[in-house]
């Protein structure tokens, strides 16, 4: 072939790939309405309410200039017998194309949660614009509310917004992270159950309402301490009224009940999910100070130190499941005078955290096996390598051998620094 | 003239290595974990052994053959006939999974990417591809072979290396998965995941140093069975079965999947690079050993003018398929019942009786010349 030839060939070609790049699938980010987030209800005729937030992106900001945050979304929503059904009804009557590629969170009502919710998830899984790792969050209340209230107040842009609430439970354990890749595969799974990030609106307007809700804690046995709550129940007075924190425990894709803030901590722990977080636990003397009335605190910032050792032994049909989990973490916080930042104190406070937490790991785990009959820790998995064939391991039956498991939890927590006090002098009375 | 072309050992490996590992970047660690269950990973490691095993057996029968390709041995074994009788089965053999590889990657483009685009338009970008590569002819394609598939390969290890915190050993239990029978029985058909080695037989006049081909093939088979072991296993320690039989292209969901940090997402778009290059090498590969198969099953001078008539076809017989599942099962259903039969036995055979009448007609001579 001639230089020439070739030249021309090489012009020809370039000219081809410039202009017929985009010949069918052409689009412009223009052109697209970017939905931060989709919410989910029944509606009352049997269709499907299907709410969008969508992204404002001049009011995001440009460039380095800032945005508004109050009309940095758009909310529609619309009713159809399909999620997509619905898109294209929205699609016929705005100026661009609704796009799910940058969609931070999925919100379905709780009402839809407990019929199932496999056939949405088929969908989030199956179109290829959804992420996998697009937050799955299951709301008390209804899916269009929760949307219509969530507002951005610290960040311009909401989907970082969603992206950094969703992102918080590696620092507060008050949540899970769901996704909906995690939860299909989950909810497939014949070794475990799914959960999902649990939401709420929040009814508390000001302190006086916070006030009320208090006392109804108040009146329970139990000591109610930070996280033992459900989104919904929040002491919070907040501009921003959504709420997240707890898991919705779903038995095969129906939603089977809730777990607080503090269950779902400990769900973390022995999932081997948890991060880096702060727990606080009662000071081992209470009432030491000058006002008995007052409990005193121990905060720890605690972590896992090595992946929870799960072990299973079937004896008469019957799991016999034992947990071993090793946490450490520093001391951060003592509101009472006694001193636990060294020595035997140190050694009684290890002890008695371990114990506390303990307690209150085996009550959740008992949660799951009682109420929830849901293996959401997912045990099974490691009852299942013990199988060899596919065969047998279905006609075991994990979920029904589930609901009889012994449940044994040995916790240990060791301290490792005091903060940055090595030791505490009580103030002279 | 083609016959003139030489290429080196590591570049005819690289060839065999693409033509062997495309699948994986397709459907294959879905369709092996339908077969065996959580047991895929283990049918594959068995699969390559076997697949190394009959290769030894025939590098020792072909020993005697160096240098010729499998349709000049044909001719030794069974005359003119035999040799046009195998050259046009061998043809099929290429044609059929060169036009049900094209429809399938136009598909997955489809679906991935250029979802408005027409197929015919996808399916005639890639038939472009082809015709470029098969004019250009083999040492133009070993060569962009020994430029590409080292990449290719660091990029998909690259996309494992980042499922790593997604791993999970427990999800390869129960460990013998749908059982021994579905192992031995499946692991069988499956010996037709390595069928493109045939087209190390055709590249024997084309190697530098003949002598080595045993060398060639034997670190095709290596490196191709490692990869599609490492995929088969990766896949499903990122995705338990069953689940793991539902996703249509494993390794674009595990990349889809990559996500570290806020910054560090939606890596796909670098997989369908990958992807597209791998399309096109192993496309074009198969449409230079279908023009050079007929060209010598028929002895014809030139092979060049078969560029045109056979990408006719091969675009025809992509666009025969109803839809992508009947492509598919096309590839699942037939070829693979009947590939692995193609690839290491026929040519066994055709190497005994080869070996045979050579070993006949030297006693005869030493007969006559008594």
């Amino acid at each position: 072939m001639s230089q020439g030839l070739k030249t021309v060939l090489v012009i020809c070609l370039s000219v081809t790939m410039l202009f017929t790049s985009g010949c069918f699938d052409a689009s412009e980010p223009d052109d697209m309405a970017y939905v931060v987030a989709l919410g989910l209800d029944r509606e009352t005729g049997g269709n499907l309410m299907i709410t969008l937030l969508l992204a404002v992106p001049i009011a995001v900001g440009v460039g380095p200039e800032s945005g508004e945050i109050e009309n940095s979304t758009n909310i529609i929503t619309v009713a159809a017998p399909t999620i997509l059904g619905g898109i294209n009804v929205i699609d016929s009557m705005i100026s661009k194309r609704v796009n799910f590629s940058h969609a931070k969170l999925v919100v379905i009502s709780k009402e839809l949660a407990e019929q199932g919710v496999e056939k949405f998830i088929n969908t989030f899984i199956r179109f290829r614009e959804f992420r996998p790792d697009t937050y799955l969050g299951i709301t008390e209340g209804s899916a269009e509310e929760f949307l219509k209230l969530s507002k951005p107040v610290l960040e311009y842009n909401p989907s970082k917004h969603f992206e950094l609430i969703m992102e918080s439970f590696a620092y507060t354990g008050f949540s899970n992270g769901s996704t909906i890749e995690e939860f299909y595969s989950k909810m497939e799974s014949t070794c475990g159950e799914p959960v999902a990030v649990l939401l709420d609106i929040s009814p508390i307007q000001e302190v006086r309402d916070l006030t009320e809700l208090l006392k109804d804690f108040s009146n329970r046995n139990d000591e109610v301490l930070e996280g033992d709550y459900t989104a919904g129940e929040m002491p919070v007075v907040y501009e921003n009224k959504i709420r997240q924190m707890g898991s919705a425990v779903f038995r095969g894709d129906k939603m089977a009940g809730v777990l607080t803030g503090r269950e779902t901590l400990y769900y973390l722990m022995v999932s081997g999910k948890l991060g880096d977080v702060y727990y606080t636990l009662p000071d081992l003397n209470e009432g030491s100070g000058n006002m008995p009335e007052i409990k005193d605190y121990i905060t720890l910032r605690l972590s896992q130190a090595r992946k929870p050792e799960i072990s299973v032994t079937i004896k008469e049909n019957i799991p016999e499941v034992r947990i071993k989990i090793l946490l450490e973490g520093d001391i951060v916080a003592i509101t009472g005078r006694n001193d636990y930042s060294t020595g035997d104190a140190l050694k009684m406070l290890e002890e008695h955290a371990s114990e506390y937490i303990k307690e209150k790991v085996v009550s959740f785990m008992e949660k799951t096996r009682d109420e929830f009959k849901s293996d959401i820790c997912f045990i099974g998995k490691h009852v299942k390598k013990t199988f060899l064939f596919w065969e047998d391991w279905l006609k075991f039956n994990w979920p029904e051998k589930y609901e009889k498991a012994r449940l044994n939890v040995d916790l240990e927590v060791k301290i490792r620094r005091p903060g940055i006090m090595v030791k505490q002098i009580p103030e002279m009375d | 003239m083609d016959q003139k072309t030489t290429i080196g050992n590591f570049e005819a490996a690289c060839i065999l290595l693409n033509l062997v590992s495309t699948k994986i970047i397709l459907d294959f660690p879905r369709t092996a974990s339908e077969d065996a269950g959580t047991a895929a990973w283990i049918m594959i490691l068995l699969d390559s052994a076997v697949v190394y095993l009959l290769f030894l057996l025939i590098t020792r029968m072909y020993k005697k053959f160096a240098g010729k390709d499998l349709l000049d041995v044909s001719e030794k074994a069974l005359g003119k006939t035999g040799k046009t009788v195998f050259g046009i089965i061998y043809l099929a053999q290429f044609m059929y999974v060169t036009s049900i590889v094209l429809r399938q990657f136009a598909e997955d483009i489809k679906v991935i990417s250029l979802s408005t685009t027409p197929v015919s338009i996808v399916i005639l970008m890639f038939s472009a591809g082809m015709i470029v590569g098969a004019w250009l002819g083999l040492e133009a394609v070993s060569r962009l072979h020994v430029l590409a598939v080292p990449i290719l390969a660091i990029a998909y290890i690259l996309i494992l290396l980042f499922n790593i915190p997604r791993y999970d050993v427990t999800r390869l239990s129960p460990w013998l998965g749908l059982g021994v029978e579905a192992l031995a029985v499946k692991g069988v058909f499956n010996l037709s995941y390595f069928s493109e080695l045939v087209a190390l037989f055709f590249l024997m006049p084309f190697l530098k140093k003949e002598k080595n081909f045993g060398e060639v093939g034997r670190y095709g088979i290596f490196f191709s069975g490692l990869f599609l072991v490492l995929s088969t296993l990766c896949y499903l320690m990122a995705y338990q079965y069953p689940t793991s039989t539902e996703f249509f292209l494993p390794v674009y969901q595990m990349a889809r999947a990559i996500k570290i940090g806020r910054f560090f997402a939606r890596i796909e778009a670098a997989f369908i690079l990958i992807w597209a290059s791998c399309a096109f090498l192993y496309l074009s590969s198969c449409l230079y050993f279908i023009t050079y198969i007929f060209q010598r099953a028929f002895d014809l001078k030139y092979r060049k003018p078969l560029i045109a008539p056979f990408i006719v076809l091969i675009f025809t017989l992509s666009l025969v398929p109803e839809n992508l599942y009947s492509a598919l099962q096309a590839e699942m259903q037939i070829y693979r019942i009947f590939a692995w039969i193609i690839s290491f036995i026929f040519p066994i055979i055709i190497l005994a009786i080869a070996s045979f009448r050579a070993r006949l007609r030297s006693k005869r001579e030493e007969v006559s010349s008594q």
